[in-house]
């Protein structure tokens, strides 16, 4: 795409005329403007795509295979770790990942933040397909998935912390949509629906910090029903909840400074200058953000360990691991945003960025997997979870790549708006 | 003509406020002078019933709490409108 | 007549003190194995490939097998299963069976985001397949590692789960199919409030013969399922770190968050941004007060 974009002035579309005054078909616009055979040779040139066709491959077979002869074909199928990899990747480490919507829509349309509009979009994007994943990996992993409704409508058990992670995951991803459809129908062209959308912004926003306040929180408060399967380090009754909310404001933001990153190296083409030229700027604001809200959590957790007095695990192996994963997960990426700000490096926010983003999943896989049934023996999945894992990951990348090739989100529509 | 509508939309958030109070008010009335129908009402919903463990206590209350809450956001969002187009108005006035 | 006074105490339960229990007494039972084989017949499990007078199942251990002590545990082919276990301080094995412990205060009832579970005034924790969504929590939740899910299956799969013979038996006041088979009457079925008295009676007459505890008078909140043990529990396979309260009591704080953040969160936030964007509000109103709306 990179080539074309040089050879032709008119593209990449970021209008809804051509350069001649007529107007894009829907058709064009989808194949980015390309003949069919031309959109064909830019597939097959990226070796990338090469790389994704040889995972699904493999993956989409053992994905049928999940779904035609159930989960304890390509999984050990245990009952001491009923959750596994779906759910401690999938779920409990993309949903804290994704907390960028609620936050960027905060600062720019709660508090009027204007300066961080180029890169909101993505922001609200990247937290739309992280919930939509999530819950993909989720409906991979329940045991009867067509009856994920049943929470809301069949047969509700309110008391249930679960209850409120499937409402709120659930109303959440419907304000995303709303909060991602202003770029839809800009690209579009339906102006009206837009308007519809901006009209209630504020009602959005405020409901998607609402919701990801406490769904983020559920998410902990999930492990509080086995407070004595998990590790005490990462394990407290009290205050798992604001952990993971912390943790996933943090999380949130290096997630999108790797994003955008990710945007530059790769789609710079379909970056426009305002992007761009403000990207330095707004990955070291991003970087302010994630770097405070580090340092709260090292406070919040060593309070935890000193409310159920756990001192003296420290000085075990686990204790040793546990202070690895702060020191490697948050203290050093913490450091790191922090000299960034200072000297106004983005590339050094950057390298925080991709260690901020390990640190949250690696704290999850560590909470669900590792530290569960620590007094038991260690589950480790079986290769076929690891492959339908990847595979869904892999989705997830195509899907953010169609989208952002198409609709303004790195880019502003030069079109009417 | 866009002051007569929000003159308009803001007569009908009034009503619906008046009305609100009117019903909030009748029953916090009925609850404090521990009204019979008020106790009975509890009773017929569920709200005063003998419980045996707390895990069904629990599923309880949480389900009163968080219909509560649902009611509360359909509320919030017109008490919010209601008590700032007023100040548009004010400041229309203003020059 | 109904007081108000009821629901202001509602800290305080009585766990239907009428409802039934078992006291399991471990130095009676000899592995025979024949609980397993009445619960398999009784709830219609499927046939298990070694048979029930096979006892080298005693050496197996779960999941791949090998991992140190494990032993085995129920899962979708069993509701009940009895391990093995050798003790320095006596000169035979003594075994043990376990099954769903059947809580006052069910772990698995209250992290069930479609009320499958069901506690039944008679004593039992009874599922209901119909509703749940196979999200497993309720295994997470269990302190005692008992309800199993049904991998196997990709159709129908359930959790599978003793239901102390709820629908064929407890529900007419009888025994469950396991402690009527045991020739040992290493079980006995009655009262939970009266199983307390007699396993207090016979640690109180053989202080020699039993430790003074009575596992599942306190743990988990109190369970209907109960043992008494000749050694120290943990040498027996139970899980000595159960809390002593029940699983709820954990989650308690998070739940009682959350409708405060409900309720909170919309005008502080929308506080917020009126606070925010006041300046604006007086030069450019048009705009802040459509973004206001609704």
């Amino acid at each position: 795409m990179k080539l074309f974009a040089r050879e032709k002035q008119e593209l990449p579309i970021a209008d809804h005329f051509k350069a001649d005054g007529s107007r894009w078909s829907l058709k064009e616009k989808l194949l980015l403007g390309l003949s069919f055979d031309d959109y064909r040779q830019q597939l097959l040139r990226n070796p990338f795509n090469w790389l994704i066709l040889i995972v699904f491959a493999v993956g989409l077979p053992i994905i049928a295979q999940r779904f035609l002869f159930g989960l304890g074909s390509v999984t050990h199928a245990s009952n001491d770790y009923p959750w596994g990899l779906f759910l401690a990747f999938g779920l409990f480490g993309m949903v804290p990942l994704s907390a960028s919507g609620f936050m960027l829509g905060t600062t720019v349309e709660l508090f009027g933040r204007k300066d961080f509009h180029p890169i909101e979009r993505l922001a609200l994007l990247n937290g739309l397909l992280g919930y939509f994943f999530a819950v993909v990996y989720l409906q991979v992993d329940l045991g009867m998935p067509w009856r994920l409704p049943y929470p809301m409508f069949v047969s509700l058990g309110p008391a249930a912390v679960l209850f409120l992670v499937a409402w709120h995951v659930a109303t959440y991803l419907s304000v995303q949509v709303a909060e991602v459809l202003p770029s839809f129908f800009e690209w579009l062209g339906w102006l009206k629906g837009k308007r519809m959308i901006r009209s209630m912004v504020l009602g959005l926003t405020v409901a998607g910090i609402i919701l990801s306040t406490l769904h983020q929180g559920a998410l902990g408060a999930l492990f509080t029903y086995a407070p004595g399967k998990l590790h005490p380090l990462w394990m407290s009754a009290n205050f798992q909840w604001i952990h993971f909310l912390t943790s996933a404001v943090f999380g949130g933001l290096s997630m999108l400074i790797v994003v955008s990153t990710f945007s530059k190296w790769f789609l710079a083409w379909r970056c426009d200058h305002h992007f761009l030229e403000s990207l330095d700027k707004l990955t070291l604001g991003l970087a302010k953000g994630a770097t405070f809200a580090m340092i709260t959590y090292l406070g919040i957790k060593f309070i935890a360990i000193a409310h159920d007095k756990e001192w003296v695990y420290l000085f075990t192996g686990w204790g040793q691991y546990f202070l690895l994963e702060l020191t490697i997960g948050v203290f050093i990426p913490m450091m790191l945003f922090a000299f960034a700000v200072r000297n106004g490096n983005a590339r050094m926010a950057r390298v925080a960025a991709f260690i901020g983003v390990f640190g949250v999943l690696w704290n999850r896989i560590n909470t669900a997997l590792i530290s569960f049934n620590w007094h038991m023996y260690q589950e480790i999945p079986y290769w076929k979870e690891a492959v339908i894992t990847i595979t869904i990951f892999t989705l997830y990348l195509v899907t953010y790549r169609f989208i952002l090739y198409r609709l303004p989100i790195l880019y502003e529509w030069k079109g009417d708006k | 003509m866009q002051d007569k509508k929000a003159g308009q939309s803001g007569l009908v958030n009034l009503i619906l406020l008046i009305e609100i109070t009117a019903a909030v008010s009748i029953m916090l009335l009925g609850f404090i002078f521990q009204a019979e129908w008020a106790r009975d009402f509890m009773i017929g919903v569920g709200m005063i019933k003998p419980m045996h463990t707390q895990v069904d206590y629990y599923s309880y209350v949480k389900g009163i709490e968080y219909l509560i809450c649902f009611y509360f956001f359909l509320i919030f969002p017109v008490f919010f409108m209601f008590v700032n187009k007023r100040e548009e108005r004010m400041a229309d006035n203003q020059p | 007549m109904l007081s108000l006074k009821t629901a202001k105490a509602a800290g305080d339960f009585d766990h239907y003190p009428d409802s039934m229990g078992v006291l399991v007494d471990v130095n009676r039972c000899v592995g025979c194995r024949s609980c397993e084989a009445a619960c398999n017949k009784e709830q219609g499990l499927p046939e298990p490939e070694k048979p029930f007078n096979d006892y080298s199942v005693f050496d197996e251990g779960h999941e791949g097998g090998g991992h140190g002590g494990v032993g085995r545990r129920t899962d979708e082919t069993r509701y009940t299963v009895v391990n093995k276990y050798e003790v320095p301080e006596i000169d035979h094995p003594l075994y043990r069976k376990s099954q769903c412990n059947h809580c006052l205060e069910p772990a698995c009832l209250t992290s069930c985001f479609v009320n499958a579970y069901t506690k039944t005034p008679e004593g039992a924790v009874i599922y209901n397949p119909d509703v749940c969504v196979g999200c497993r929590t309720c295994m997470i939740a269990c302190p005692f590692y008992v309800p199993a899910f049904k991998y196997s299956s990709a159709f129908s799969p359930r959790v599978m789960k003793c239901i102390f013979c709820y629908d064929t038996r407890l529900k007419e006041g009888r025994p469950p199919a396991c402690v009527e088979a045991c020739p040992q009457e290493a079980m006995t079925f009655g009262k939970r409030f009266d199983l307390l008295e007699i396993g207090r009676k016979r640690i109180r007459q053989h202080p020699d013969k039993y430790v003074n505890h009575i596992y599942g008078e306190k743990e988990a909140g109190g369970t209907a399922w109960m043992y008494l043990s000749p050694v120290e529990f943990g040498e027996v396979g139970f899980d000595v770190h159960v809390p002593h309260e029940p699983v709820i009591n954990f989650v308690r704080d998070f739940l009682s968050i959350v409708p405060m953040v409900l309720v909170i969160w919309p005008a502080l936030f929308a506080g917020f941004h009126l606070l925010a964007n006041r300046k604006d509000a007086q030069h450019n109103h048009d705009d802040i007060d459509r973004e206001g709306g609704e």
